[in-house]
């Protein structure tokens, strides 16, 4: 079907040239555009003249010289020569050959005949609804741009950004939500904590006040008093911090999953050896937090090398680099990951899953 | 397939001009008319074939089809409509392929308008149009494609730039495109010229109206950029002489020169090689800025992508096509016979003050433009030449140039009286004395302004001295003078007109040294002078737009007890790509504006500000408004339109012949 | 007047204006123009106080201090050598630590360069090509910094 247009395309270009060609009309005298010319000239040396903007003898004078350009013009009056078969023959034959030959030769080399147009909204009624996460999103961000007042899509959306490295979007997400849903501590923690992943894990004077407004709210809001407890350690007062992270402990639940990396982070503070490598990465100022975080990267890379069954360890790996934006390393650790389980389907299936959603690769 | 169709025709675009540029060309040097005959329709195909190609990418770009790179680099599904398609030109491809639209859209109108035009010179001249889009197109194909397509897309675009998002930056390039592409009909037609050796009056009514025509849309787009500058940019400032301003002013100074050698070329047949040269110069500094621009090499707010591949590319097209048509130029210019020569003081030796003005004045820009490139090169020193410069060098040039403008006008042909000239000046002469009187008295200093302003207000008196002598010679009756101003050519209005719009800039210029510029800490409540007006700060709150976040300031404007008017200066923050951005706020009093930015806000409730009064600062604007209005004034005059004239005059050649 | 005299006023007039040019676009570059240095490479000029220089790099972390009025006081750093700058105005919307900067203005007596215009880096993607060099050569920049868009 598309060759058809592009054979009708083809040969419209062609008939442009064959056209005139086949036509051969009679050359128009090339001299009776100038003759015109000059006697307009005259017209209007006579018509100054007449208004008086000439002087009569520079008029005169004028004139004179216009008249002899129209005689020398009248004079040159030569027929052109005929239009000879052999030329037109010469001039169909390249429009009827190099043309299309041409355009399909680099047509050929930069064009993808096979690949359909992709309208977005063709593609999200066309893909099922639970096809992946990536596709998910996007149709949210749709129903959001014809919807801008829904709260709830907004709030529902968040998260995956989260989990995107779209920390940024996240952010504003979540304030969406809060204007648009009202303020609960829930919302305005997890907008601190979104404006904790967007500023690459840097606790904020923002991020502080979201999480004050939190616990404003409610005062046990267990991650706002993390977070708080985590800027008073990176702002160096370390009392404070072992202050807040202790009473959160002892205000939490024996199983709460924050427990662990709370006496982790304490334990550091206190001197003790850490038990964690995340506890000390989170308490690090920034840029030997980024340094830490690449060794623990590098680290898993070399395991991987080692022993390349591990999934989820790959799933890491490329989502770190991604992090990180390091596209080139995300990129080789996919092709290190396709290659390693090339014999595990669903390994594979995840693998490219991942890739899809984070958009390394292409 | 519409994508896949877009690309196939531009590819074919390729061919067809590869075609274009050498059959009517081969036509012409075999005197064969069909050969040359096959050039309107293959120009008329070309433009179709690009039009194509450019209105598929702009449905891409529409439908959000992120399997091409161009749309996920430039496009994001939530933007609104317009800057879906706006953007289609936001980006280095795109902007390419506008270009090269634009490059076809010229040579398709000359195949319509050129009935009347000697076979040869038509074949010629869209041979080389021809091949000026063939160079380009394959620029784009091969460097910049804006086909490129991935196999995977994924769901959302990357850019959501704020900033591009603006009324004001989507309709300027187009225009300015308009403009300075536009000078390639005329370089085609000037190469046609010297390589067919026939470069006479004829000639030069031939390009008129396509000089005009791109003379007017670089007008026009050089206004609205320097417009949309001055509202965004949020420093008060209308002109930074910028490397890519540059550009699009150094051929504007050059067509301008070329407009008005092309009037002494027309009437006299004189000036022919340097109008030759001059059209060659327009569209060689297009390509000039085009490159400086595409290629990056220039430090500039306006940066594109910039790829030294690109660069390199660009350079060479530049090589060929300036290289070629001045090798053409030296080796035909000798052999032209000299036109008739003309006294010192003429309508004709008025022009050549005029274009040798012009050109040092474009000189000027192109040295400062380019000055720090080879000086770098050189010794590896950077530098930047900037207004002080530019201040120095052109105003010296500028006001010889302006005082000498209306006089021109009243010089006759040939041989001029300069005595009578000046004389007819001497209520321009009065109005421009009595104008610094009253401007001194009002504003005072600075002394370079109430100058400027006295020769603003004798421009525009002087400009329509010529017309008011024409219409109403002593002692005409009053109805006499209304059919007699009617009577009048067309584009002698149009010469006032457009002078008359230099004589507004000018004097919007001049009054920029009467602007006030504050910069305080205003506390909300209290009024501050800004001029003749007091600015407060009524309310400053805090509101959510569709993708920003924005702080803004309700200030009063008042003039004693009255407010005039309210503005809403306002900081935004776009969250999705973390940028603040200035929102200025301007109220428009006359012809003045009260300009305000906002600066930061203190813990103790007072707020940073810019506070600008800026008097008569629209005429800038209006003045080149003007100036194109006046163009296409002289573009409606149809006498000078060959075409019409031509046709009706074979006619009755023929009857008289009989 | 002959026809040679006619063409020798004409040549005279254009060598006339041709020459005016020459001699302001010379006495212009002479005053006009400013050179752009990173703080190392003003370290090691040397040059007299006075002069109107462009400084590029970065504005230091933890070293910019806000006056009372409007003056700032911050350090623009190359990573290898410093610069005191002092300004008095509003600073640009995208001014932040760590973020790249042009400042024009004189170097003072003290050593402390004043700076009568200070531009920031234009977006997050965008960094004055002159600072991107020139922190590229002392390998201080990563990233492609070839992506400069407006």
């Amino acid at each position: 079907m598309i060759w058809l247009v592009f054979a009708l395309l083809t040969g419209a270009a062609v008939m442009s040239v064959l056209w005139p060609l086949a036509r051969r009309g009679e050359a128009a005298d090339p001299a009776a555009t100038d003759i015109a010319f000059f006697e307009e000239q005259i017209a209007e040396i006579d018509r100054e003249s007449a208004e008086g903007r000439l002087s009569r003898e520079d008029g005169e004078i004028a004139r004179a010289e216009a008249a002899r350009r129209l005689l020398r013009a009248r004079a040159a009056r030569a027929g052109e020569a005929k239009p000879s078969r052999r030329n037109a023959v010469a001039a169909a034959a390249f429009a009827i050959l190099v043309v299309p030959a041409l355009a399909l030769l680099v047509y050929s080399r930069l064009g993808h005949s096979n690949l359909p147009d992709l309208p977005l909204q063709a593609r999200l009624e066309a893909a099922p609804a639970h096809s992946d996460l990536a596709s998910a999103v996007a149709r949210i961000e749709a129903h959001l741009a014809e919807h801008p007042e829904d709260g709830r899509g907004y709030e529902v959306v968040a998260p995956f950004y989260l989990r995107n490295g779209r920390a940024a979007d996240a952010v504003d997400a979540y304030q969406k939500a809060l204007r648009l849903l009202g303020p609960t501590p829930q919302r305005h923690a997890s907008l601190g904590e979104a404006r904790v992943m967007a500023e690459k894990g840097r606790v904020s004077e923002e991020a502080q006040r979201d999480f004050e407004a939190a616990l404003a709210l409610d005062p046990k809001s267990a991650i706002s008093r993390y977070y708080i407890g985590l800027a008073a350690a990176q702002n160096g007062e370390r009392d404070k911090a072992i202050d807040l992270w202790s009473k959160l402990l002892g205000d939490s639940a024996p199983d709460a999953p924050w427990r662990e990396r709370v006496t982790a982070l304490l334990a550091q503070l206190r001197g003790a050896p850490a038990s964690e490598d995340g506890a000390k990465i989170a308490a690090m100022p920034q840029g030997a937090q980024l340094q830490a975080i690449r060794s623990m990267v590098e680290r898993l890379r070399g395991r991987l090398e080692q022993n390349g069954e591990d999934v989820e360890g790959w799933l890491k790996l490329i989502r770190a680099y991604s992090v990180l934006d390091e596209a080139a390393q995300a990129k080789t650790a996919l092709d290190g990951a396709r290659k390693a389980l090339a014999n595990d389907r669903d390994g594979l299936a995840r693998v490219d899953a991942l890739a899809r959603e984070l958009g390394v690769g292409g | 397939m519409i994508v896949e169709t877009g690309h196939f025709a531009l590819v074919l675009a390729l061919a067809l001009a590869i075609a274009q540029a050498i059959l009517p060309f081969a036509g012409a040097r075999l005197r064969d008319a069909s050969l040359m005959s096959v050039a309107r329709p293959t120009a008329l195909a070309q433009f179709g074939l690009v039009a194509l190609a450019y209105g598929a990418l702009t449905y891409a770009h529409v439908v959000s089809d992120f399997s091409l790179v161009n749309v996920i680099e430039n496009s994001h599904s939530l933007k609104p409509m317009v800057y879906k398609v706006s953007g289609v030109w936001g980006n280095h491809e795109g902007s390419m392929l506008l270009w090269v639209l634009v490059l076809s859209f010229f040579g398709a109108l000359t195949a319509v308008f050129s009935g009347a035009m000697p076979d040869r010179l038509r074949a010629d001249t869209l041979a080389v149009q021809g091949l000026i889009g063939a160079a380009f197109v394959a620029f784009i194909l091969f460097t910049s494609n804006p086909f490129a397509r991935v196999a995977d897309p994924p769901w959302q675009g990357r850019d959501l730039n704020p900033i591009l998002q603006d009324p004001g930056l989507a309709i300027h390039p187009p225009l300015l495109y308009l403009g300075y592409v536009g000078f390639s009909i005329v370089f085609s037609f000037a190469a046609a010229a010297l390589i067919g050796g026939r470069i006479d009056a004829a000639w030069a009514r031939f390009v008129r109206p396509w000089t005009l025509a791109a003379w007017i849309f670089l007008t026009l787009g050089i206004a609205m950029g320097s417009y949309w500058a001055y509202y965004t940019l949020g420093w008060g400032g209308f002109w930074f002489w910028d490397p890519v301003e540059n550009a699009s002013l150094m051929p504007w100074l050059a067509g301008t020169a070329l407009l008005h050698s092309a009037a002494v070329m027309e009437k006299r047949e004189a000036l022919k090689v340097w109008t030759i040269f001059l059209s060659i110069l327009a569209f060689s500094l297009s390509l000039l800025g085009t490159f400086l621009v595409r290629s990056g090499v220039l430090t500039s707010v306006h940066a594109f992508a910039s790829d030294p591949a690109r660069g390199v590319f660009i350079l060479a097209i530049l090589t060929v096509f300036i290289g070629g048509a001045l090798a053409l130029f030296a080796l035909r210019a000798s052999a032209l016979p000299t036109g008739g020569l003309f006294a010192p003081i003429s309508r004709e030796g008025a022009l050549v003050v005029n274009n040798l003005l012009l050109t040092v004045c474009c000189a000027t820009v192109v040295i400062g433009t380019l000055y720090p490139l080879a000086l770098e090169a050189l010794t590896g020193e950077k530098i930047s030449v900037g207004a002080p410069f530019f201040d120095t060098v052109l105003i010296p040039i500028a006001l010889p140039l302006i005082f000498s403008m209306p006089i021109g006008q009243l010089l006759a042909w040939k041989r001029g009286d300069l005595l009578g000239a000046l004389q007819r000046l001497r209520a321009a002469f009065a109005a421009g004395v009595v104008a610094i009187a009253i401007f001194a008295a009002l504003h005072g200093a600075p002394f370079l302004s109430v100058i400027c302003a006295g020769l603003a207000i004798y421009l525009v008196v002087g400009a329509f001295s010529d017309i008011a002598m024409r219409a109403a010679p002593r002692g005409a009756p009053l109805r006499s003078i209304v059919s007699r101003a009617r009577g009048l050519p067309l584009s002698a209005w149009g010469a006032s007109i457009a002078h008359a719009g230099v004589g507004l800039t000018l004097l919007g210029l001049a009054a920029t040294g009467w602007g006030v510029e504050q910069i305080v800490a205003m506390k909300p409540g209290v009024a501050y002078d800004v001029g003749p007006y007091r600015i407060a700060i009524e309310d400053v709150a805090s509101r959510a737009g569709p993708n920003y976040a924005e702080t803004y300031a309700v200030m009063a404007v008042r003039e004693g007890d009255a407010t005039l008017a309210r503005m809403e200066p306002a900081k935004r923050f776009y969250q999705a790509r973390r940028m603040a951005r200035t929102e200025a706020g301007i109220v428009t009093l006359g012809l003045g504006q009260v300009y305000a930015a906002l600066g930061e806000q203190h813990e103790d409730g007072t707020i940073d500000a810019r506070l600008y009064y800026k008097p008569l600062v629209l005429l800038i604007w209006l003045g080149a408004v003007v100036m194109a209005l006046g163009g296409a004034c002289s573009l409606a005059d149809r006498r000078l339109r060959i075409g019409v004239a031509a046709r009706a005059r074979v006619t009755t050649h023929a009857q008289a012949a009989e | 007047m002959t026809r040679k005299g006619k063409r020798l006023v004409l040549i005279g007039g254009a060598l006339a204006a041709l020459a005016l040019a020459v001699g302001l676009v010379l006495f212009a570059l002479r005053d006009n123009i400013v050179f752009f240095y990173t703080p190392s490479e003003l370290a090691q000029k040397q040059l007299a106080p006075g002069a109107r220089l462009r400084i590029g790099g970065l504005v230091k972390e933890g070293a910019v201090t806000r006056g009372d009025g409007r003056n700032v006081a911050f350090v623009v750093t190359d990573r290898t050598s410093d610069l005191r700058v002092a300004y008095t105005g509003l600073l640009p919307d995208l001014f932040r630590e760590g973020q790249g900067v042009v400042v024009d203005g004189t170097l003072a007596p003290d050593g402390v360069f004043r700076a009568d215009s200070v531009l920031a880096k234009h977006d997050e993607r965008y960094m004055p090509r002159d600072v991107a060099d020139a922190l590229k050569k002392q390998g201080v920049w990563k990233g492609d910094g070839t992506e400069a868009k407006q």
